[in-house]
């Protein structure tokens, strides 16, 4: 027998002790009233006829109960760890998947999350006594994996919950010295299709669930005129019936349009919307279902950003490439010249300087290409060969839904690392083996420079050259504009940024090297303040994992057998203390009867 | 020392002048008495007839039969002859229990007994014992040796362990006329009655037991868990009491006492429960004559 209170020596010396101080209260107890009579011949006789016997039997049972209450209390204070009473203890190992699908609704009204937490309590309940528990989810929310006791493993299955994290199999290692053989369970609906460890039992919560939900929501220009906004909606039906949801766009005056789509089961539908008469600021698509199981995916978020037209001068010696990128880019009306005396007063909102030198410091936007100096700081002579993008700063808002590793630049200026920083410039892309290709100024004013000339390099070739033209336009000019992310953990590229909400109240944010992060746990949209720009922030669910609530390849929810004995899950030190109480009772019952003393 | 109390008030003393002790046999002694004597000789009632000897009292010649007959023929009479009376007081310990104790109430009875005795002019001697002879008062004969009697029992004290047949062992091993024993204890005699009754028997004697008791011996009042302690031998028994173990004490209290009657009964002899709370003139002047004892 095992305790869990106490170790066996101490258990057994306890219970020793327990007996040895009964027996001794027994034999020591204060003697009877003491009373004098004439003589005892007759009570001799009464007694040698009536009671010696059955004295000494009282006092046997009287001891014997008096003990057995004794040990019983004496162990339940040891908790002993007794299989025939409370099942064996073994170490259980509880996995379950709290990936977004699991808030899924079942027909019963429930969700597959409640479904997992009742699989995962009754185990944990049906264990033996002294059972070991380590629960685990795939969002690691539980936290750092220990072995614990059945109360604080509930406490800990009780505070999970589903989030729209991308959900991983947590890697579990006993570090305990006890290397007893653990069961594991998985509980799962099979969506997220997280492979388990062979030696892991999967129990199925899945049960399907209609589920209409948004896979793409984007707001942008309609190619005819740049200054009207379309918004392009999709949205999947995963259920395998027909289904006719109402789609809803919500601008922020309360503009609203709706249209009524009908989808067969496991399809997509798309729809594009002009919401060119939408106010610019945050869209809501919302796709309306009467049977709808599954919420996260209801709604997505995007921006009608403003309709200015944005006036950019390109001072340049000729450079038909850039020149007839800028043109394509809507709302740009482009100015070219060949003089690099611009000033303030012209009215530009961007200025680029093409292989061209201004004679002072510029205060305004300004994209330089092979600057000699940057905000006043002369730049090396040296030169690098043959360098390849290795290295860039995807969060930056520049470099946004790019790709520069295809970009080579036959011939760039060396640039010094100390001069950029005195320049107050970060590196947005460079050879790691050779230098910086790439820099941006991290304060007013705001420029973006390249060491390269962009004839020596592929860049203006690539199809993401008119993207990244387009958001160093809009990063320059402080347009606002919307960065997508998915819910969870959202990097936000503004130092020092306040993150504020639809509804304006501020969310609680983590400080990150060059920006903040906030948690998203659902679709929403969000605006960072820090004190040099405004981001916005929409935050969706694209994932179609996620929104594929049905694509299970799981039976459907099953029961999780016990295979516990009975009594399994109850404390053995409950049922002592319950065998003390009924021999307390009988002992009480018994005395009063004068059958013990 | 407590100051010795007058056993009795001058009341009581007188009533008993009217009570004497019943007794089943002719008396044995050789002075006159009131009690029939199996001598013939000087008394009232006639016995039988014989013929006249030179140095005969003449004056006992039926000179009615001389008349008839012309024989001279003596007239002859029971002589009445005083009877020894011997009292057995049990002086050990347990008689000094209750309320009036019983030893006290013994004493009394011997005293009353003795009274009685003395005035009906028989000898009466006074034996306190315990498990041995404790004190003895010689013979006494004549009403003026009662305050002899009452100062005997005054002096006594309750002590030591009841053993009667030692007692009367004792006191009868030296030769003793035949008489009346009066024996007055509690016979909580762990060795019990039957040997010293048999002695009695054996010297054939005449036997009157009165067994004191007292009410809470009959019906004990104890707590659950007791430890009653002998007076006696001081031993302690430890003792779980029932309604079931009161009852069997009872019963066998009960029995005790019918054992020492049945013994009384199978040699002929008087036997009276005396119990304490008994009004004690209520017992000498109807109790004892009601069971035989008196008269």
């Amino acid at each position: 027998m095992k305790f869990l209170a106490v170790s066996s020596g101490v258990a057994w010396t306890l219970l020793g002790a327990t007996l040895l101080a009964v027996l001794a209260f027994y034999l020591l107890r204060p003697s009877p009233r003491r009373i004098g009579i004439a003589s005892n011949v007759i009570w001799q006789r009464v007694l040698k006829a009536h009671q010696r016997d059955r004295d000494r039997l009282r006092w046997w049972l009287s001891l014997l109960l008096a003990g057995l209450i004794a040990a019983a209390a004496a162990l339940a204070c040891t908790q002993p760890e007794w299989a025939a009473v409370s099942g064996g203890a073994r170490r259980l190992l509880v996995v379950l998947d709290n990936a977004s699908s699991m808030s899924a609704r079942t027909l019963d009204g429930r969700t597959r999350w409640d479904h997992a937490q009742q699989q995962a309590r009754t185990a944990i309940e049906s264990a033996g006594a002294g059972s070991q528990f380590m629960v685990l989810d795939t969002q690691f929310q539980a936290g750092a994996p220990v072995w614990e006791k059945r109360n604080d493993a509930l406490a800990r299955l009780a505070r999970l919950q589903p989030s729209l994290g991308k959900p991983r199999f947590p890697k579990v290692t006993d570090t305990t010295a006890d290397a007893r053989v653990f069961e594991a369970l998985f509980i799962t609906d099979g969506v997220a299709r997280l492979q388990a460890p062979a030696d892991y039992r999967v129990v199925s919560v899945f049960e399907r669930a209609t589920n209409i939900g948004v896979t793409a929501f984007e707001i942008r220009p309609q190619p005819a005129d740049p200054r009207r906004y379309e918004a392009y909606l999709e949205v999947f039906n995963a259920s395998s019936s027909t289904e006719q949801p109402e789609l809803t766009l919500t601008g922020v005056d309360g503009k609203s349009l709706r249209q009524a789509v009908a989808i067969p089961g496991n399809s997509t539908a798309s729809a594009v919307i002009d919401v060119s008469a939408f106010p610019p600021g945050p869209v809501r698509a919302a796709v309306v279902s009467g049977n709808d199981g599954y919420d996260p995916d209801n709604n997505a978020f995007s921006f009608v950003p403003g309709k200015n037209l944005i006036r950019v001068a390109l001072v340049t010696r000729g450079n038909p490439v850039l020149e007839r990128a800028l043109r394509l880019q809507p709302r740009l009306e482009l100015t070219i010249l060949s003089s690099p005396r611009v000033s303030e007063r012209d009215g530009f909102d961007a200025v680029i300087f093409d292989r061209v030198q201004t004679a002072e410091a510029v205060t305004f936007p300004a994209i330089y290409i092979r600057p000699q100096r940057l905000a006043g700081t002369a730049l090396g002579t040296g030169e690098i060969k043959e360098a390849t993008v290795n290295v860039w700063e995807a969060q930056h808002p520049v470099m946004e839904n790019l790709t520069l590793r295809d970009v080579v630049v036959d011939t760039a200026a060396r640039w010094r690392p100390e001069d950029l920083t005195r320049a107050h410039a970060v590196v947005l892309a460079s050879d790691a083996g050779k230098g910086a290709l790439i820099a941006a100024s991290v304060a007013e004013p705001y420029w973006i420079a390249t060491s390269f000339d962009l004839s020596d390099s592929n860049l203006p070739l690539l199809t993401g050259f008119p993207v990244m033209l387009s958001n160093t336009l809009r990063w320059l000019t402080g347009e606002a504009q919307a960065l997508v992310k998915s819910p969870g953990w959202v990097d936000v590229p503004l130092p020092r940024a306040r993150v504020l909400g639809l509804d304006g109240k501020e969310v609680s944010t983590r400080t990150l090297a060059g920006g903040v992060a906030f948690e998203a746990p659902a679709a929403g949209f969000y605006t960072a303040v820090s004190p040099e720009r405004v981001l916005r922030v929409a935050v969706n669910l694209f994932d179609m994992d996620a929104i594929a609530i049905n694509r299970s390849e799981l039976r459907e929810r099953q029961a999780l057998g016990t295979a516990t004995a009975s009594g399994a899950g109850k404390e053995p030190w409950m049922v002592l203390l319950a065998v003390v109480l009924a021999l307390l009772t009988i002992e009480w019952l018994t005395y009063h009867r004068k059958l013990t003393v | 020392m407590a100051a010795v109390q007058p056993l009795f008030d001058e009341t009581f003393l007188r009533r008993l002048e009217a009570l004497s002790l019943v007794t089943h046999q002719r008396a044995h002694g050789h002075l006159r008495g009131q009690h029939r004597s199996v001598r013939r000789g000087v008394g009232m009632v006639f016995s039988d007839f014989r013929p006249y000897s030179p140095g005969d009292d003449t004056r006992h010649i039926d000179w009615g039969i001389y008349m008839r007959l012309d024989r001279l023929l003596l007239r002859l009479f029971e002589e009445e002859a005083d009877l020894p009376i011997y009292i057995f007081v049990d002086a050990s310990k347990s008689m000094g229990f209750g309320a009036p104790a019983k030893f006290d109430y013994a004493r009394k009875l011997a005293a009353a007994l003795g009274r009685i005795s003395l005035l009906n002019h028989d000898r009466v001697s006074l034996v306190a014992y315990n498990d041995g002879i404790v004190d003895t008062l010689p013979a006494g004969r004549g009403k003026n040796q009662a305050y002899r009697v009452f100062k005997f029992l005054e002096g006594l004290q309750a002590s030591g362990k009841t053993q009667l047949n030692s007692a009367v062992r004792n006191y009868f091993g030296s030769s003793r006329p035949r008489g009346f024993v009066v024996l007055i204890s509690d016979f909580l005699d762990p060795e019990g009655v039957e040997e010293p009754f048999a002695i009695l028997r054996r010297y054939r004697h005449d036997v009157a037991v009165l067994q004191v008791t007292e009410p809470s011996e009959e019906s004990p009042e104890l707590p659950e868990e007791v430890m009653l302690v002998d007076a006696e031998s001081e031993v302690a028994t430890e003792v779980h009491v029932t309604p079931a173990l009161l009852e069997a004490y009872r019963k066998a209290f009960r029995d005790h006492c019918d054992a020492v009657a049945s013994w009384c009964r199978k040699y002929g002899w008087s036997y009276a429960q005396a119990s304490t709370a008994v009004n004690f003139d209520d017992l000498m002047l109807k109790f004892f004559r009601e069971h035989g004892v008196l008269r």
